[in-house]
């Protein structure tokens, strides 16, 4: 049985000159780095271009990397802060809630639903396209809590703010989704659940 | 949110205290609009939790090794200057440039008269034009032309690269 090499074991192996062990990190990490970074632009290239920028300015700084957290953690309030940068630059509009184009996208979303039946939909493509449709605060926190494994503390260390501030924020955005779901779903949502 | 959605939510996460967590059992147990909610809740608990993550190109990790290896290696000196040493060096040469300055002023004589004549200091003449010969000028130029070609290589290898990482 083949023992799975840790964060730390790999972060070692890159300081002491393995420079090919960070492929091994990058791997292990890219996809929750990608679907952070897409909360926030809404789009791919963009999203590609920011978790690859995430992966290099972390890699300059492993040495800084104090290890009283989790690697993750740590990589993630990297990914936070460009995000945020990336943002503040281009000025990405972000979709409000009352937003025409949002309710156009509800609308045809609902008639797709119909049109292919409840019961041949995954549901996690609703709560994906919800997800999708919340505020940037508010995706990477559901992200973070429920697809990052991250405790409050931790959640609150990539974000920098008190872990009990992230609990409100993280029944908001629960609430939010929800509400997203619902409109989505219109009534079905109780069957579907 | 009303206050008992916060209160299930809690009790699902597990952060909530011991008498909290008591409460809600009581509650969900007397209650069936409480038995309701809490339902729908742990429904839709699970389902946050199964939503899928993106996936990058194909090329994502190629793409950042390349990007990395471009860069020195964490740790090494180019990469870890410390700003306290820059500090260090800067305040040392500021001590003693001041320290200097000091000790010029200390051994200066105040008492001097300030219509005595300034002794004139004269630059020594330099002969140069026996070190600048032609073969000497085409040498030097020589070696220019070989490190702008070769910075210039080395910039737009870079830029390739650069460029080839973000496709």
């Amino acid at each position: 049985m083949q023992i799975k090499t840790t964060d730390i074991e790999l972060i070692s192996q890159v300081l002491a000159g393995n420079q090919s062990a960070y492929a091994d990190l990058i791997k292990r990490h890219q996809r929750f780095v990608f679907t952070l970074a897409l909360r926030f632009s809404k789009n791919r290239e963009d999203a590609e271009e920011i978790a690859q920028d995430c992966f290099v300015k972390a890699y300059r700084s492993l040495n800084a990397f104090k290890q009283t957290s989790k690697f993750s953690t740590w990589l993630y309030s990297i990914v936070y802060t460009t995000s945020m940068t990336f943002l503040r630059k281009k000025r990405v509009d972000t979709v409000a809630i009352d937003d025409e184009e949002s309710y156009l996208q509800l609308e045809s979303l609902v008639s797709d639903y119909r049109a292919d039946h409840v019961e041949h939909k995954s549901k996690m493509i609703y709560v994906n396209k919800a997800i999708g449709q919340l505020l940037p605060d508010d995706a990477t926190i559901i992200t973070l809590f429920y697809q990052g494994e991250q405790s409050l503390d931790e959640i609150g260390k990539v974000l920098g703010i008190e872990p009990n501030t992230v609990k409100v924020k993280l029944h908001r955005a629960r609430h939010r989704l929800k509400e997203k779901l619902e409109r989505m779903l219109h009534h079905e949502i109780k069957e579907l659940l | 949110m009303n206050n008992l959605e916060q209160r299930i939510w809690d009790y699902l996460d597990g952060t909530c205290s011991e008498q909290e967590r008591k409460e809600i059992e009581c509650l969900m147990e007397s209650d069936p609009d409480s038995k309701a909610i809490y339902m729908e809740l742990k429904s839709l608990n699970q389902e946050f939790s199964k939503f899928e993550m993106d996936e990058p190109s194909m090329s994502f990790t190629r793409n950042v090794m390349e990007k990395v290896k471009l860069e020195p290696l964490p740790g090494t000196f180019k990469s870890s200057i410390d700003k306290r040493i820059v500090y260090g060096i800067t305040g040392f040469f500021l001590i003693t440039i001041v320290a200097l300055l000091g000790a010029l002023f200390y051994q200066i004589d105040w008492s001097q008269p300030m219509t005595e004549a300034v002794q004139i200091y004269k630059i020594p003449e330099i002969n140069v034009s026996g070190y600048l010969n032609s073969t000497v000028v085409n040498s030097f130029l020589f070696v220019d032309t070989i490190l702008a070609l070769y910075l210039m290589d080395s910039f737009w290898k870079k830029q390739i690269h650069l460029k080839s990482g973000r496709k």
